[in-house]
């Protein structure tokens, strides 16, 4: 049936407007049977009074259901990573308590992944610090003592250098996994240890722009703030295919921008918008914080990633 | 004074509108000015399409020209999707404080305004939405002078 297809809007007036066709051909019926004439004008009297009702079931229909497909929309198209998105209340009683009730729903359910999402980051920054102090404590200390021997006993150099690659290569991945200097020396020198590390390995060309006067920021900002930044570099590698990256630190509105910038193929919308884990990994680790995270094209071409948090005191 | 006001300039009338009123504003505040323009009806299947790439460079065009109109550091961005779904999902991604709009005049002699777009954006993100009048509408030359003056400063 093609009538149930149809938005519930005009399933309901197709009914209505069916009945009040039947009964207005009943009355012309009735009409015509007790008065062998009718005068024309009492038809167009008819047609104009049917013609208004049906107008005013058709308004009063659209006022009450238009909120429904206006939740059904945001039903389809609601996103928990952009908070704040809701529904004004509106229509007859029912439809407003829905909205409502839906209002409150997304409420629960933005605090319930802000709070899962925020255990979640901790889970992960611990397990990430027990890997790291495990390769460097047990797995690194093997090797050092496997390097001393060999050193000793007069063992061929290509098996002291893979085992000098080896530890090499463990204290690399500590440091992904734990970046001791944020915790050490700050924001600002970690980035730049960072950025150091990523032309080294990637041979890029990094301009790094730190402001001098940042303000105070949280542990997990400044966590988020460099995680964001190493995944932006990892991609840059990865897929940008640039020669230039650019990395800046900037004062804002009582907060601290990070964008990096660099000078690849570029990136369309849809990509930016419908990114893979690496891009919805920032979004949540940015929401976590109050922060705004955008993924789009930069002026000269390439992609930039700009993420702006809050500035508040450890 | 720091922050971000986004700019919807993708219907040409009314977003020349916002942009000019943003553009004051910005300047005025010394707040920064991000200009959209939205292509929508394109599926994500067909974004690589030719009519795809069409708007999309469209796009980049209109707010080239947009940008130089409003005379001073603006970002620029094209996004893709539902109108107000995709100025929300923007002023979202710029940590946007004020979203600018334009309005078209309606009715008799155009004194009353046509804001749909306001009104679905109001449901789509907490950000404020502001509807800047119709360039028909007398507009305070005090104030737009006072935020040009203090731009080429």
């Amino acid at each position: 049936m093609r009538l149930f297809r149809l938005p519930l809007l005009w399933r309901v007036f197709a009914i209505n407007a069916t009945l009040l066709v039947l009964a207005t051909l009943l009355i012309v019926l009735a009409r015509g049977r007790i008065h062998a004439s009718f005068a024309f004008l009492e038809g167009v009297d008819i047609a104009v009074g049917l013609a208004v009702m049906l107008a005013a079931n058709f308004l009063l229909l659209r006022h009450t259901l238009r909120p429904i497909e206006r939740l059904v929309g945001r039903m389809r198209t609601v996103d928990l990573l952009r908070p704040g998105q809701r529904l004004v209340e509106g229509g007859g009683i029912e439809v407003t308590e829905l909205v409502r009730v839906f209002n409150e729903m997304l409420d629960r359910l933005e605090t319930e992944r802000r709070e899962s999402g925020g255990r979640a980051q901790q889970a992960r920054e611990a397990e990430r610090s027990r890997i790291a102090r495990g390769l460097h404590d047990e797995v690194g200390q093997v090797l050092t003592g496997v390097l001393l021997q060999l050193e000793g006993e007069g063992r061929a150099e290509e098996t002291k250098a893979a085992v000098r690659q080896a530890l090499e290569e463990v204290r690399r991945i500590g440091q992904e996994l734990r970046p001791e200097m944020l915790e050490h020396l700050g924001l600002v020198s970690a980035l730049t240890e960072l950025s150091r590390r990523f032309a080294d390995q990637s041979g890029l060309r990094i301009e790094r722009r730190f402001a001098a006067d940042l303000p105070p920021l949280s542990d997990d900002v400044e966590l988020t703030l460099y995680r964001v930044a190493q995944e932006s570099l990892t991609n840059v590698a990865r897929h940008a295919r640039a020669s230039r990256v650019e990395v800046v630190l900037e004062a804002g509105a009582d907060s601290v921008v990070l964008r990096v910038v660099d000078d690849g193929r570029g990136i369309d919308e849809w990509a930016a918008v419908n990114g893979r884990r690496g891009l919805r990994g920032m979004r949540e680790q940015a929401l976590l914080v109050g922060g705004a995270l955008a993924v789009k094209r930069a002026r000269e071409g390439g992609v930039e990633v700009r993420l702006e948090v809050p500035a508040g005191s450890p | 004074m720091g922050g971000t006001i986004i700019c919807d300039v993708t219907d040409p009338p009314a977003g020349q509108s916002a942009a000019e009123f943003g553009g004051a504003l910005g300047a005025r505040l010394g707040l920064r000015l991000v200009l959209v323009y939205v292509v929508s009806g394109v599926p994500a299947v067909a974004r690589e399409s030719v009519t795809g790439r069409q708007d999309r460079s469209g796009a980049e065009r209109t707010l080239e020209q947009i940008a130089r109109v409003v005379g001073h550091a603006v970002e620029t961005r094209v996004a893709v999707g539902d109108h107000a779904e995709a100025l929300a999902r923007v002023a979202a991604e710029e940590g946007a404080d004020l979203v600018v709009v334009g309005a078209t005049p309606a009715g008799m002699g155009g004194r009353k305004l046509r804001w749909t777009l306001a009104r679905e954006l109001e449901a789509a993100t907490p950000v404020p939405v502001l509807l800047a009048p119709p360039s028909t509408r007398k507009r305070s030359d005090r104030r737009l002078a006072a935020a040009t003056d203090a731009d080429s400063r």
